[in-house]
């Protein structure tokens, strides 16, 4: 019987901003992006939060089968000794040119995008910062996002501040970025794509960066600014892009993981508490999910997608609060003892009768009787007798 | 009050054993040079090329665009605006590094490219990137992550003006400033990925230089200055030392024309030293 699991599995950052990656490499090799919709292969994604998955300790990661590949580079590779090959039609010239420009992108205009969402006060703390605690479970989003701008900060140590043609201070990372930008711009020219009318390898890797340098809805859009203003004609590549991926065939639906059930809790507490933490960070990713693809160049579509999905996130945190204090009254209260809640008959003893120790039962003619360390019995008539002298009455 | 006072004639007396004495300064700065000069990391001894691969990227281009200027050995990254060298002093005084030294040539000298169409433009700079980061990053591995090489090559480089200990203490901190670039840029070292990022980075400079003169037709660019700075500094830096070996260096001799085109572009524009 035929196999129905598609061969290959993409392992990658989840979505964010409207798009399937927050993470340029894994979306030139995914899906709205490229290589693996481009070349029309079978693939499945599997959305992940955890590098060390990846023997490279990068994502992407692509498994074929059992085979582990990772690193955007090597996955296209791999594709194309299965077959799956973009470039097939390009010249060795072209080639070279293809491997030029896509390292240009990956260096100089990545660069460019990593100092707009780490180094940039006002996007890391309201951009990156929440969409990396999107990804990531309750304890590494409080340190992971510090750990890779620690990285980035490094990385950009090298660029300076210098004056641009107008004689205004800008950071070098920029300037570059607009050389990089008009290089693709002067390459790409009035064709549809950059080596004709077919797709490339270079058309994947260079929608999946200018589409995240074409970002909207950053507190501090630098690149999205300089992208409109100054090259229309990338903006609207990018668009042309977005729109003749649709046409390409969607991933795979990825396998769902099984259901939370009463023995897995008693037997794998841990991986319970781990499937819990996720569902809840699920249901949190869906109140706060932006519902609409990134549409560039509409930015009043874009603010009232934003204030909707703030108003859904204040509308949470309210109810939330309402829950939250209605718990802690009960909570107080019945710890407290000021009220109990009891269970079972209430019977109405007679404590004028504790003169006796032990305890009170009564006994067929409805007289008193002690069981306790002594015992007095009164008749009707008066006699008195003692234990042992009632049950021979 | 008399004890005070033969005290201060005693300190006196005593400070009198070591007078001041004020020397000329060892180097005073021009305040603006009548010819630009553009200072370079170390050269070898009578040679004409730096040992460092920007600065004689540097030299490279204000040669090919016929920049005037003069070249001076400097050992000093602090000297420069940016921290590294090479860095040029303008007539002007004005101190430049970096890819000002490039903006300055390029409004300077407007014919210098000017004979690229806007796609070749596009190509020259997308394809200068190659060297930039892979073929940088193979010259990075062979000089300074290999133990031997870094012992027997870079060390003398960085420590032959130094006097002890500042010899055996600078090299290894410059050895560790570039293993932490590495690392800043790459998650892990895989010296497999490192070398096939140079064989396709070489490959493309292959395809792309065939059999002409330049890259670009029959005059250098700014692309040509790059790639023959880090094709002279492999191909030179390890044919001297013993025991040293360097993996990018085989794998440019897979690609004669480029060994040939790193040959012609030394023969005739680096055959006298100028000062």
């Amino acid at each position: 019987m035929a196999s129905t699991q598609p061969p290959f599995e993409l392992f990658a950052w989840g979505p964010a901003w409207g798009l399937d990656s927050f993470d340029p490499f894994c979306m030139s090799v995914q899906r709205g992006q490229c290589y693996l919709s481009l070349s029309c292969a079978s693939w499945v994604c599997t959305k992940s939060s955890n590098p060390k998955i990846s023997p490279s300790g990068e994502l992407p990661l692509l498994r074929d089968g059992t085979i582990p590949v990772a690193g955007r580079a090597n996955i296209i590779r791999h594709l194309k000794r299965k077959g799956f090959d973009l470039d097939a039609n390009l010249t060795p010239l072209q080639l070279a040119q293809s491997a030029s420009f896509i390292n240009l992108i990956e260096t100089k205009l990545y660069d460019s995008l990593l100092h707009t969402l780490f180094m940039d006060a006002k996007n890391y703390s309201e951009d990156t910062v929440r969409v990396y605690s999107k990804q990531l479970d309750f304890v590494r989003r409080f340190y992971v996002p510090e750990v890779l701008k620690k990285r980035v900060v490094g990385r950009l140590a090298g660029y300076r501040m210098m004056l641009d043609h107008n004689q205004e201070l800008v950071n070098e990372v920029y300037l570059n970025a607009k050389d990089v930008f008009q290089a693709l711009d002067d390459k790409l020219g009035d064709q549809l794509f950059f080596f004709g009318d077919k797709p490339t390898t270079l058309d994947a890797v260079a929608y999946a960066h200018l589409s995240l340098h074409a970002l909207p809805l950053l507190t501090n859009p630098k690149l999205h600014a300089i992208l409109t203003f100054s090259f229309p004609n990338l903006i609207a590549y990018i668009t042309r892009m977005q729109a003749a991926l649709t046409l390409y065939p969607p991933p795979s639906p990825s396998p769902t993981p099984p259901s939370l059930h009463i023995v897995s809790i008693l037997s794998d507490p841990s991986g319970a508490f781990s499937a819990i933490a996720a569902d809840v960070s699920r249901l949190w990713s869906a109140l706060t999910s932006e519902s609409a693809p990134a549409s560039y160049g509409d930015p009043e579509l874009d603010a009232r997608e934003k204030r909707k999905r703030e108003a859904r996130v204040e509308t949470f945190w309210k109810w939330m609060s309402v829950l939250g204090a209605v718990g802690f009254f009960v909570g107080y209260v019945v710890a407290n003892g000021i009220v109990e809640f009891r269970s079972g008959d209430d019977d109405d003893h007679d404590d004028d009768d504790e003169d006796y120790h032990g305890h009170h039962s009564q006994d067929s003619k409805g007289h008193a009787v002690v069981d306790g360390d002594s015992f007095v019995y009164v008749d009707e008539d008066g006699n008195v007798f003692t234990e042992g002298e009632s049950e021979e009455e | 009050m008399e004890y005070l006072t033969a005290a201060q004639q005693q300190w006196t007396a005593f400070t009198a054993r070591f007078p001041l004495e004020t020397k000329e300064p060892v180097w005073t700065p021009e305040n603006v040079p009548a010819v630009s000069v553009l200072f370079v990391f170390n050269r070898a001894a009578n040679g004409t090329t730096s040992m460092e691969v920007d600065s004689l990227a540097a030299q490279a281009l204000l040669l090919f665009a016929g920049y005037p200027h003069i070249v001076k050995d400097c050992h000093e990254h602090d000297q420069s605006p940016s921290g590294q060298l090479p860095y040029l002093l303008t007539t002007k005084g004005k101190a430049l590094a970096g890819r000002e030294i490039i903006d300055e040539v390029m409004d300077q000298i407007p014919g210098f490219g000017s004979h690229l169409k806007s796609t070749e433009k596009a190509d020259s700079f997308a394809i200068s990137s190659l060297a930039e980061s892979k073929l940088h990053f193979g010259l990075l591995y062979d000089l300074w992550y290999s133990p031997q090489n870094s012992l027997k090559v870079a060390f003398p480089q960085y420590s032959h003006d130094r006097p002890w200990p500042l010899k055996e203490v600078l090299p290894r901190i410059r050895r560790w400033e570039q293993m932490d670039w590495m690392l800043k840029h790459h998650v892990t070292i895989d010296k497999e990925e490192i070398l096939d990022d140079v064989k396709v980075a070489l490959s493309a400079y292959a395809v792309q230089l065939d059999q002409k003169q330049y890259l670009f037709g029959s005059k250098p660019t700014l692309a040509d200055a790059t790639l023959f700075a880090y094709l002279h500094i492999l191909l030179s830096t390890f044919n001297t030392a013993a025991g040293s070996h360097s993996h990018a260096r085989d794998i440019i001799m897979r690609h004669d024309n480029l060994v040939q085109y790193a040959r012609r572009i030394w023969g005739s524009w680096f055959t006298e030293r100028i000062e």
